[in-house]
């Protein structure tokens, strides 16, 4: 072997331990770049030069660099970045739907429905007193706006969902087309370094598609994803299907996603943040159902225990509460014309009843406690209570469900770390040995050519 | 035994998520300890949601209980100053009886004090009128207009009598009386007084001895009806004391479901102020463990 031929051996030398340090480089400089995953030098013997019968080594060189990644742990974690997105939605949208119902300041429906009774228990102080039947409406108002307010919160958050899914949509849908466009590009890549890049990035792509919406990801063995929602494919190569976001008549939002002939319907399988947002929407349907029942039984019992009194003038009496079937709650008022007049209150229990008389009074007060609700065993304040107590359940459910998925996710994403992080103090020691490598490579060099000067002196 | 790789990005997200855990834990705390609140929201104790509301629900219940107890309370004690006056007019009309159905009294002189019977009715009308701020105490639930005629003493009220609730189930005292039943029952209060005015117009003592039996049944009366009202006093105060007990159970029952133990969520606070403290210097000590910064 000629020393021309030691030359070319350290050269290579040089040449791995340049391309060490650019790939120590790049992991340095992305070691906090979401989703990216570090890269490891791979390097190859050259083949021996025969020489005198003897095969010399002649170097080694740089053929690629290789991207960690660990496909079972990704895969989970775009399941678990997709649960951990839809419990925390779910969550946050229900704590803001849970404020609606103040059970701090004591101001909610519950507080106001004890209110209006002692109001009217106020009353049978004095059922002619003119203040002590204004007290009795004003506070029968409090109840009815309060139950409007929070019916008006309630179709606000479930209206919310649909107008952010719609303005989303078509970013979703941009999303779904660059994962295409990536897949093509990883297939048509020609270098290692370079498809991995385009992988990272339709990675981070992927996990923002299921944090934000619950696709899930299967990676092929030709370095493509195929991404799916509910088992319908969304993303196939280099092929892409977008979705659709309408209003159902019922005033929720339903998100369809094209097929190769029509749509289908995936509102129940949206997973990730919208899906817990869709969660939210049928736990807010559930409460409006709820409070909607809950008005319609109290205000039919009462109105139909006012019709069996008699206002002050001696007619029987009118409806108290007026609400529309179907929007109860949202609709829940004082009639018009009693609550401009408080004599309308048909408090007498006689049509020729004297001042005093408020037989019917101790009759509407008596609706409060009366067993109207869930099949005869529970009263107003119960049954109101049980809302209450359904909101806090599904929040405090949502809470659970939200740490345990924090949790799992904290756990595959320190397993994805473990896999496929960048360590500092790998990479400086790595540093270390390529400017190591490099610096005994460099040596030879100049070690060969001394040894060829001294040649070059010898044949001078 | 395989060992998980552990990144300097890794440690610092896990120190960083657990410090914002206690972080948040320490939110929760300081909102506790600066309300006094351990259940904030319905999600904080959703089981015991709709036993609160009740809880709540009823000690707003006794509130009114204790408001309609002292309101009928004073109503009745005004009402027993009516009868107290009533008593004293029936106890002068019979003194004035027993004196004029004396024999040492002639004619003219009892024909003259019939003057003195008349006054007494005027009282006695008075009495039966007896009101407090405008309302009839013994018009029944007539209340709104006198109970006797100022003339003829007729009864103008009402035979239904008002009431306010003092207690759950029904229970609940009287705020005006009947007084027809009150002051016109075995012995007629009114009518005794009439009947003594007319017996001294016609100047007879037989006439004016025979009212006495009748003004002693009115006495009678009056000693009936205050002991009714006394009753229903002392129901209004039975009914007060009561609410008010009841007000001071369910508060303590509502402060057990919902209020935080003062020493217990102080010492709560200080304890996870010091982890979230010890939290923050592991993550400032781990920031500082680079190899690349020794280099």
């Amino acid at each position: 072997m000629s020393l021309i031929s030691s030359l070319n051996t350290a050269a290579s030398g040089l040449r791995v331990a340049s391309q060490g340090i650019n790939v120590t480089s790049h992991n340095v400089t992305n070691a906090t770049t979401e989703g990216y995953s570090r890269r490891t030098l791979r390097v190859e013997t050259s083949l021996p030069a025969l020489s005198g019968g003897f095969g010399i080594g002649t170097g080694a060189n740089p053929v690629g660099a290789k991207r960690s990644a660990d496909i079972f742990v990704n895969r989970r974690l775009v399941d678990a970045v997709g649960q951990d997105s839809r419990s925390s939605s779910r969550y946050q949208t229900l704590r803001t739907v849970e404020a609606s119902f103040d059970e701090v300041s004591q101001n909610g429906p519950a507080s106001l429905l004890a209110n209006f009774f002692d109001s009217m228990s106020r009353l049978t102080q004095d059922p002619s007193d003119g203040s002590l039947r204004e007290d009795a409406l004003t506070q029968g108002e409090r109840f009815t706006d309060g139950i409007q307010k929070v019916a008006g919160d309630l179709q606000t958050g479930r209206e919310s969902i649909y107008e952010e899914l719609e303005q989303t949509s078509s970013e979703i849908n941009n999303r779904l087309s660059q994962v295409a466009q990536f897949n093509a590009a990883i297939t048509a890549s020609t270098t290692e370094m370079g498809a991995g890049d385009f992988m990272d990035k339709r990675d981070q792509l992927i996990h923002e598609l299921a944090d934000e919406f619950g696709f899930t990801a299967v990676f092929n063995g030709d370095g493509t994803a195929q991404v799916s929602i509910g088992g319908h494919a969304a993303v196939t190569g280099a092929e892409f299907r977008s979705i659709q976001v309408q209003q159902t008549a019922a005033g929720v939002a339903q998100v369809d996603l094209e097929t190769g002939s029509g749509t289908v319907d995936v509102t129940d399988v949206v997973g990730g943040y919208f899906g817990g947002r869709l969660d939210a929407q049928s736990d807010i349907v559930g409460f409006e159902a709820d409070l909607n029942t809950f008005v319609d039984t109290l205000g039919t019992a009462f109105n139909t225990q006012h019709a069996a009194g008699f206002d002050q003038t001696g007619a029987p009496g009118g409806d108290f509460f007026t609400f529309s079937a179907g929007s109860e709650a949202a609709t829940f008022s004082l009639d018009t014309a009693l609550a401009a007049d408080s004599s309308l209150i048909a408090a007498a229990g006689l049509a020729t009843a004297a001042a005093g008389d408020g037989a019917n009074l101790e009759s509407l007060i008596g609706v409060e406690s009366q067993l109207l609700f869930a099949g005869g065993t529970q009263d107003s304040t119960e049954a109101l209570g049980a809302v209450y107590a359904s909101v806090g359940r599904a929040v405090a459910t949502a809470e659970m469900d939200n740490y345990t998925a924090s949790a799992t996710l904290d756990d595959l994403r320190a397993l994805r770390d473990a896999a496929s992080g960048v360590d500092l103090d790998q990479e400086a020691a790595d540093l270390l040995a390529w400017q190591a490598s490099y610096q005994a490579s460099a040596r030879v060099v100049t070690t060969t050519n001394q040894m060829l000067a001294e040649l070059m002196e010898i044949v001078r | 035994m395989s060992i998980v790789r552990s990144t300097y990005h890794s440690r610092l997200s896990a120190l960083s998520r657990q410090s914002r855990r206690i972080g948040d834990q320490m939110a929760r705390a300081q909102l506790e300890a600066s309300s006094g609140l351990k259940v904030l929201r319905a999600s904080d104790a959703p089981g015991r949601t709709s036993y609160i509301h009740s809880v709540r629900e009823s000690r707003a219940d006794q509130s009114e209980y204790t408001s309609n107890a002292d309101w009928a309370f004073q109503h009745l004690a005004a009402a027993d100053g009516g009868l107290g006056g009533f008593a004293q007019v029936i106890s002068e009309a019979r003194e004035l009886a027993v004196q004029m159905s004396s024999e040492t009294y002639n004619t003219d002189s009892r024909i003259n004090s019939q003057a003195d019977a008349t006054a007494l009715f005027d009282r006695a009308i008075q009495h039966g009128n007896t009101n407090l701020g405008g309302r009839y105490l013994f018009a029944g639930e007539a209340y709104d207009s006198e109970a006797f005629d100022s003339v003829t003493g007729a009864y103008l009220g009402d035979t239904e009598e008002p009431e306010v609730a003092v207690a759950d189930g029904n229970v609940s005292v009287l705020t005006g009386f009947d007084g027809s039943n009150l002051l016109q029952g075995s012995g007629d209060v009114i009518t005794a007084i009439q009947n003594l005015e007319t017996a001294l117009g016609t100047g007879s003592a037989t006439n004016v001895q025979a009212t006495i039996d009748e003004l002693d049944a009115a006495l009678e009366q009056i000693a009936v009806a205050r002991t009714v009202l006394g009753g229903e006093m002392q129901r209004a105060e039975d009914g007060r004391d009561m609410a008010q007990n009841m007000t001071i159970a369910l508060a303590s029952q509502e402060s057990d479901l919902v209020d935080v133990d003062a020493v217990e969520s102080f010492t709560n606070l200080f304890e996870i102020q010091q982890a979230f403290e010890a939290a923050l210097q592991v993550t400032a000590n781990a920031r500082s463990s680079l190899l690349f910064s020794r280099l």
